[in-house]
């Protein structure tokens, strides 16, 4: 059960060339900013949209391939897909709902009546087998969407943002249900989300999507720890700074130089963790190689950490303590330095 | 029969015609990627989300063709109890028995009301979806 697909599809100002592969019992997250083609790309993989050029691919077998005009319908598909809100059949019951694919499917009423009441079980909702979606929670909207895809076994699950519509609460929990389930069925799945904790909990590897186009991929750690794009950089909340490096000092395109603990040559990304940042009222003395001067831009409180953005030769992130925020007496527009160690600068090739 | 489709069929495909329209088509996609042959997304999803506007088509094209008199007269002529509307009715007995004519106007008025009675939330709620 694996999908290699190459998906190439114009759709207005829209235009994506996406490259895929998922294995037999993988979840490949999707990432990107809004706009970026990702529900597209799904739309692509289930046959709700025909590709342009490429080939998608389930198991060996050719879904969609216009070179060789051939495209297998979407009832003909062995997909699952969880609709971003859900679009549970608004005049069935939560039973039938879960029930349609199997009925579609040629099973008998009866029996597809008790692999549905089986998955409203699992997901803990036989005892709303009968209402209507309309009277259920989100959650428990979201929990029937996910069993409607997963009874009829799909060799390829699609989820499109399947936990965007929930409030913080219950995104917590369900984030931890879909794992579980996912953990217990086979098939590739593809996750889109605009959310790193979806795809830290969820995916095995990630897949950027910017304008149309893969901007990085890699596992989730590989990602976070080296952004490629102001995107990825942002998302993870790490310090992206492009540039020429020459030995151990780096020439930063935005102005400013860097000083790194290994020599490098040529285009390079330096990446700069926040909490690697001191900050300084006084210009510090001493070991850092990185001192930069500059101005209090703004202040975000981010759970137990405070993030001071910094304007200045470097514009960068500085993360420190609220008890320390306090200590030096910061607020907008104040005066600071910041310092880097150099061995504490992550820098590689563009 | 004919002439009464004709008069009164523009209500039903305009009814029904706004009720597609206003119809989430992700809902048929839904549908498909569950499996379901066309005919299957028609039957099961297309005709149920789209039911309170083809229930109001119908009531609207029926009370139409009740009060049809032109084209009934036109096309059809006045035969009692074959092409005889009630409309019709009422304009001959307008000239024999006066009093059965106003009972007889008065049960078209009554079913006018009542059709206009229990399809005012489909109207108004279609307004009030407009205004939002």
């Amino acid at each position: 059960m694996t999908l290699p697909a190459d998906v190439g599809v114009g759709l207005g100002s829209l235009d994506l060339r996406v490259a895929l592969d998922a294995a037999d019992g993988q979840t490949i997250a999707v990432l990107g900013p809004n706009g970026a083609g990702k529900t597209t790309l799904l739309r692509a993989l289930a046959g709700l949209v025909p590709l342009d050029a490429g080939v998608v691919r389930v198991d060996g077998e050719v879904m969609d391939d216009p070179a060789a005009r051939a495209f297998v319908v979407p009832e003909r598909r062995s997909v699952g897909v969880v609709f971003q809100d859900y679009l549970l059949f608004p005049h069935l019951s939560a039973l039938d709902n879960v029930a349609f694919g199997l009925r579609s499917r040629g099973v008998t009423r009866a029996e597809a009546r008790r692999r549905a009441h089986d998955w409203l079980a699992r997901v803990g909702l036989d005892d709303r087998a009968a209402v209507k979606p309309s009277v259920l929670s989100g959650g428990q909207q979201q929990r029937v969407a996910l069993a409607r895809a997963l009874v009829t076994e799909p060799r390829l699950l699609l989820l499109d943002e399947p936990l965007a519509a929930l409030d913080a609460g219950t995104r917590a929990v369900l984030r931890r249900e879909l794992r579980t389930h996912l953990a217990t069925v086979g098939g590739a799945r593809v996750l889109v989300t605009h959310d790193l904790l979806d795809a830290v909990a969820l995916a095995d590897r990630l897949v950027v999507l910017e304008h149309g186009r893969v901007a990085q991929t890699g596992t989730v750690q590989e990602v976070a720890q080296r952004p490629r794009s102001r995107y990825v950089a942002d998302l993870v909340g790490v310090n992206l700074l492009p540039g020429k490096a020459a030995g151990v000092e780096v020439t930063l395109d935005g102005g400013g130089r860097v000083v790194t603990g290994d020599p490098v040559a040529g285009d390079v990304y330096v990446a700069i963790q926040p909490h690697s940042v001191s900050v300084h009222r006084a210009r510090p003395e001493g070991s850092p190689r990185n001192v930069w001067g500059g101005r209090v831009k703004g202040i975000d409180l981010l759970g137990d950490r405070v993030r001071i953005h910094i304007d200045g030769e470097v514009a960068i992130v500085a993360e420190v303590t609220p008890a320390a925020l306090a200590d030096l007496g910061l607020h907008d527009d104040s005066e600071l330095w910041a310092s880097v160690k150099a061995t504490e600068v992550d820098v590689y090739p563009r | 029969m004919l002439a009464e489709t004709f008069v009164a069929m523009p209500f039903l495909v305009i009814t029904v015609e706004a009720g597609l329209r206003s119809m989430d088509r992700r809902y048929e996609d839904a549908a498909a990627s569950l499996g379901a042959r066309p005919w299957t997304v028609f039957r099961r999803v297309t005709v149920p989300l789209t039911a309170p506007a083809l229930i109001a088509g119908a009531a609207l094209a029926w009370a139409r063709a009740l009060g049809e008199f032109g084209a009934t007269i036109t096309f059809a002529g006045n035969i009692e109890r074959r092409t005889q509307t009630t409309p019709l009715a009422v304009y001959n007995l307008l000239e024999t028995d006066q009093s059965v004519a106003i009972a007889l106007s008065l049960v078209l008025l009554a079913i006018s009301i009542v059709v206009l009675v229990s399809l005012r939330d489909h109207w108004f709620g279609g307004l009030r979806d407009a205004a939002r």
